[in-house]
């Protein structure tokens, strides 16, 4: 059958039903039925269950393609409502807990003994269920129905759904005849324990599939908790195929995963072809189970208590932060990870249920393992996802071009090969599979990676020649990278791994490194204590930095030191009115409320999108990150402090866009220009100055702006009685906590990047200062406004982006600025004998009185004269400075200043 | 010996290039379905002026040979998926390796059309390079665009609604621009305006704002008082210039707007913004 017809009939098959879906969630469905008959009711949610898994089947064929064969398990609860309402949940008997009918039909010739086997894994699994999950909410009779007429095993995706009413007031679960035992076992007890939630459940995905994944693991990885004979390495690779993300927890953490659902409405609820990624469902899936899985390697009781305490509260179900309180009195005096159970929810990504709208990007980093050769040494896998939310949660699957960068340890940019340096993304999804030589004699060495797309950015550090290499007979099973921790001279530094009784030191060199532990204790699931130590040339030890980890089962990648999470603030507070901000580190939370500390009703913030040429409105604007830059408007000044992960001891980038971008300074120390590179696709980086036309010693065209322009906020507005406008003013270091305009004019945007003053390498070598430069100035109280005009031999008078400035988008405050093709905020032209400058004072007060000054600040000029275009008066001057008032007759005052004998 | 023959070689191969027997430029690029986004399960066929070659089925990818100054490529989906060829044209490729980057390849072709404007003054752009899923327009005189054979299919458009395009034009900024969520009616998207910022010459957009309009006569415009009012209450006054347009960003409220120039005046308007991220018009005209 053509692919398009097979979607067309499912779409036909549902609409004939008469079922209406809605997908409250993921996994969760609402189907709507007209009549109480068990037939209508069953055809309807096996038809929505059907659309759920085939998608499924089509989203996750890329990843199936490069993974083991073993299936996805993705159960489902199918609601059955009636007008709008659920119906309750049925079959509740008398007893206080859940027994199972178990169709018969599930004997088979091939399996006569499935039934039986079906009831023992539930038998033998259930005092581990109520041990790890707790007893069922509502008890009764659930019909085990063999549903494989109509859902039957596409072993690829499999797992049946939960019933809570059938249309007459039964419960079911829903099963296809898996071929495989430990399939059908899994499958099983999944959809027992979403038969044990309560009715309303949690209304997250993160809450309802995460819990139910990581207790589900944690029940079957016991043998002795299923029926004897199953193979547990065939239950390991389902396992790692949608439970849980393995190794790569602290890689894959970033804010891209947050939101209420896994997969988007449109990507669940209509039909679609086979190959079109997800967006970020499938690492979604993984992540939820692992979160879970590291609160139960501390304690073991959570979900049990949780869901109990849930039971008590179910008002919390669509609120997050009640779901944080019950954790949080669940974990009591406890911890996670050596944090509070609410400090430790907010640096987990998956468990952040807020929508954001617009575009995401996520990076996943696989390390490349088998069939290793010479000269291999750092392989891995990077696999970009790039979409955007609109505001109903809907997912568009992008595509673009991503320019990775690789850095060194002493931040190099490494350029690997051609096939690495560009990541080609369609429908969301690219890869790229660079190998990171051997640089030094087997020596492994920490490699930053950063994917820019669009405004986007994620940085990840990997360790090259840590994992595997050629020469190591077995991978490496803990392993990872030290970010701003130096070595004292003389020293050295390791990892100290303390898994119980067994400790395990990993030498670190370069920033990077990597053993192979190997034991049962390590490798099961396991709250462990990680220190980075340094040793002195007499073997004294001072430990810089101590983490606790929760694993589950495997290795363990680790990043140690990025970007500590801290208090953060803007350094001084924001003032009422409007004026522009700068988000220093990366905030934990994507919502700026969080960052500004009060309610998101109280104020307005935008931030400027250069390929709309206009602004985008808060919350348009998209989540917040680390890095970005907005026009805040505040009834009061605001003094706020905000969880961060702050960088101030490596490199942290940014990316901009062709245009203007509203950015900062993303590391927490102020960074001269001289500290920032700029690197346009797979070029060499460029210092900062001679990217923007400052250093006549670069000589390529330049790729940004001649100025970063800070916004200066102007005088109260008469009728609102706070500042409502001001100007720009060219910036002359980067600042944490201010915001800034830049202009990119490289056409695929560029990637900057913030050194420490440590670790620069290179400066303004040969500053290109014109002959003759003369700063013009208006002013009223606050309202303060300068433009440059002037002229050097190797300037021209057309645009010059080594002399020239343009503006950034004005504001509506007081703004002077030089009228050539273009409003200029510098207007370096060729030198001449006389010269005249049109200058534009807009924003101006109408019968305002303002004064004008000039200061020449390079060379001199035989004469001066300034002419008020409003009233033909001239002034004269000889000197090299003066002043003169005017009154404002208009909004836009005009003065052409004329300048004669420049030298 | 070795090398004399490799010279000897060195000179048949510069006496051949540039045409005739063998080609002298390598193509490369990926072929993608826009029905999954994903390579064709089956290789495609991809065919220059010299040289047909087929996609790798795990990337989609090609590499294939040209001539100098090629300007198209064939390209074909397997005839399993029933869909047609598509002709990709180009720029003339004069290097010795060119990429010409993603090819999409489905069951529909469908026209592409805009209008390219100048940020600063709304004017169209002529000459401006549209790309989009591997095809290409040039805008005419007035800015507008038609490009063809963009492969599109109706049953599933979530790839396409992801596409991103590009415009180049001289003396602007290059900008990225995607369908906006437009899909195909009768064969066609139109994808409405892409705003182009000049290199030299930047008319920068005003503040953010929420509320906004144009004051008509525009001759009459200038020197408009425009007054935002709150429960009677005056918090904001703006003051219109050349451009005729006014323009607030407030909280969320229901506001009136006053419209005054001496003895001209507009009708009061009540304007009500729901949301501080919504952006209400609200023009007047003067009498």
């Amino acid at each position: 059958m053509p692919r398009n017809l097979a979607s067309r009939t499912l779409t036909t098959l549902a609409a004939l039903l008469g079922a209406a879906s809605v997908f409250a969630q993921s996994s969760l469905f609402r189907v709507e039925i007209s009549g109480r008959s068990r037939d209508a009711g069953v055809q309807a949610a096996e038809s929505a269950y059907r659309l759920y898994r085939d998608n499924l089947f089509n989203l996750t064929a890329s990843n199936r393609a490069k993974r083991s064969n073993a299936p996805y398990i993705m159960p489902a609860i199918v609601r059955l409502t009636q007008n709008g309402q659920p119906l309750a949940t049925g079959g509740r008997t008398r007893g206080n807990e859940i027994t199972l009918s178990i169709d018969s039909s599930f004997n088979t010739a091939g399996d006569p003994g499935r039934v039986a086997f079906m009831q023992s894994v539930y038998n033998t699994a259930k005092p581990a269920i109520e041990a790890v999950f707790g007893d069922a909410a509502i008890t009764g009779l659930v019909n085990v129905v063999n549903a494989d007429a109509t859902i039957g095993d596409r072993h690829a995706i499999t797992g049946g759904f939960y019933l809570p009413n059938n249309g007459s007031g039964a419960r079911e679960i829903r099963l296809p005849l898996n071929a495989s035992r430990e399939v059908a076992a899994i499958s099983l007890i999944h959809c027992i324990l979403l038969a044990y939630l309560p009715d309303p459940t949690y209304g997250f995905d993160t809450y309802l599939e995460g819990l139910v994944r990581a207790a589900t693991q944690k029940i079957v990885r016991v043998p002795a908790n299923l029926p004897a004979g199953l193979e547990q390495d065939v239950i390991e690779s389902v396992l790692e195929q949608t439970y849980e993300i393995g190794a790569f927890y602290d890689w894959t953490n970033q804010k891209s995963l947050s939101g209420t659902r896994f997969i988007a409405p449109n990507l669940v609820s209509t039909p679609i072809s086979q190959g079109t990624r997800g967006g970020l469902f499938f690492q979604r899936y993984q992540m939820a189970g692992s979160v879970w899985e590291k609160v139960l390697a501390e304690h073991p009781n959570f979900i049990k208590n949780f869901n109990l305490a849930f039971r008590t509260n179910p008002a919390a179900a669509n609120n997050a932060s009640s779901l944080v309180a019950l954790g949080s009195t669940v974990i009591g005096a406890g911890t996670v990870e050596g944090d509070t159970f609410a400090t430790w929810v907010r640096k987990q990504h998956i468990l952040d249920t807020r929508n954001t709208i617009g575009t995401k990007l996520h990076t996943l980093i696989t390390p490349i393992t088998n069939g290793l050769s010479n000269p291999d040494f750092g392989v891995f896998n990077i696999e970009a996802t790039a979409f955007s939310t609109d505001a109903n949660g809907n997912e568009t699957l992008l595509s673009g071009t991503s320019y990775p960068v690789f850095w060194d340890k002493d931040y190099n940019r490494i350029l690997p090969s051609a096939q690495s340096e560009r990541i080609d993304i369609a429908a969301s999804y690219g890869s790229v599979v660079p190998n990171f030589a051997d640089e030094n004699a087997g020596i492994p060495y920490r490699v930053a990676v950063d994917v820019p797309f669009q405004d986007r950015i994620t940085r990840q550090y990997i360790p090259a020649g840590s994992i595997a290499t050629p020469a190591s007979a077995s991978p490496s099973d803990f392993y990872g990278t030290i970010i701003g921790l130096l070595t004292p001279g003389g020293s050295t530094m390791l990892v100290r791994m303390q898994a119980g009784s067994e400790i395990v030191d990993a030498p670190v060199t370069n920033f990077a490194f990597g053993k192979l532990i190997g034991t049962a204790n390590f490798l099961g699931t396991r709250s462990l204590i990680v220190k980075v130590i340094t040793k002195n040339a007499l073997n004294v030890e001072t430990t810089v930095l101590t983490r606790v980890v929760n694993k589950g089962p495997g290795p363990l990648a680790l990043e140690l030191g990025a970007a500590p999470v801290s208090s953060t603030s803007f350094g001084s507070s924001v003032p009422a009115g409007v004026s522009m901000i700068g988000i220093t580190g990366d905030p934990l939370s994507t919502a700026l409320e969080d960052v500004l500390g009060i309610p998101a009703t109280t104020f307005l913030a935008a931030r400027y999108n250069p390929a709309k040429t206009n602004y985008d409105l808060y919350p348009n604007s998209g989540a917040v990150h680390g890095g970005q830059a907005y026009f805040v408007r505040l009834p009061g000044s605001v003094s706020s402090s905000w969880q961060s992960r702050l960088e101030t001891r490596t490199a942290v980038a940014i990316a901009l866009r062709p245009g203007w971008n509203m950015v900062t300074c993303p590391l927490g120390v102020e960074t001269n220009f001289a500290n920032v590179e700029v690197v346009r696709t797979t070029n060499f980086p460029r210092t900062y100055l001679g990217a923007s036309g400052n250093d006549a010693g670069d000589t390529e065209s330049p790729i940004l702006g001649k100025d970063a322009f800070q916004f200066v906020q102007g005088a109260n507005d008469p009728f609102s009685g706070l500042p409502e406008g001001g100007s720009y003013a060219a910036a002359t270091k980067f600042t944490p906590g201010a915001g800034y305009f830049i202009r990119c004019l490289a056409p695929e945007g560029v990637t900057m990047l913030f050194k420490l003053a440590s670790s620069s390498s290179s400066g303004l070598t040969q500053p290109i200062n014109p002959d003759f430069v003369i700063q013009n100035t208006v002013a009223r109280g606050k309202d303060v406004s300068s433009a440059f005009a002037g002229m050097s031999a190797r300037a021209r008078n057309t645009f010059d982006a080594a002399y020239d400035s343009n503006l950034p988008p004005s504001f509506g405050g007081l703004q002077l600025s030089i009228a050539n093709t273009d409003r200029r905020y510098k207007d370096i032209r060729a030198i001449a004998d006389t010269a005249t400058y049109r200058i534009f004072a807009t924003g101006c007060q109408v019968g305002k009185v303002y004064s004008y000054s000039f200061n020449v600040q390079r060379g001199r000029a035989f004469q001066i004269q300034i002419k008020n275009l409003a009233n033909n008066q001239i002034l004269t001057y000889t000197g090299t400075s003066g002043t003169f008032n005017f009154q404002a007759n208009s909004t836009q005052m005009g003065f052409d200043l004329t300048v004669k004998g420049a030298r | 010996m070795k090398r004399i023959a490799f010279l000897l070689l060195l000179i048949v191969l510069v006496a051949c290039g540039g045409g005739g027997a063998f080609p002298d430029i390598r193509i490369a690029g990926r072929v993608l379905d826009i029905s999954t986004g994903a390579p064709t399960t089956v290789a495609s066929s991809v065919q220059s002026s010299s040289q047909s070659g087929n996609t790798n089925v795990v990337d989609g990818s090609f590499l294939i040979f040209g001539s100098k100054d090629e300007t198209s490529l064939l390209v074909s989906a397997p005839s399993a998926l029933g869909y047609p060829a598509f002709t990709y044209t180009f720029a003339p490729l004069t290097q010795n390796t060119n990429d010409v980057g993603d090819l999409w390849v489905g069951p529909e072709k469908v026209q592409v059309i805009g209008q390219v404007q100048n940020a600063s003054n709304n004017a169209g752009v002529p000459n401006a390079v549209v790309t989009f899923a591997g095809q290409r327009a040039v805008t005419d005189a007035s800015g507008n665009f038609t490009i063809m054979e963009v492969a599109y299919s109706s049953a599933n458009t979530s790839s396409f609604l992801g596409l991103m395009g590009r415009v180049s034009a001289t003396g602007f900024l290059s900008n990225e621009f995607s369908s906006g969520g437009n899909t195909a009616l009768a064969g066609v998207v139109n994808i409405g305006t892409i705003l182009v910022s000049p290199i030299d010459s930047d008319d920068p957009p005003t503040l953010p704002y929420n509320i906004w309009g144009l004051i008509t006569p525009s001759a009459s415009a200038p020197g408009t008082i425009v007054k935002l009012k709150l429960g009677g209450t005056e918090v904001r006054r703006f003051t219109v210039g050349v451009n005729a347009r006014f323009q607030f960003w407030v909280p969320a409220g229901s506001y009136t707007l006053e419209f005054s120039k001496g003895a001209l005046t507009a009708p009061t308007q009540t304007v009500n913004l729901p949301n501080s991220s919504d952006v209400i018009r609200a023009d007047a005209n003067l009498s």
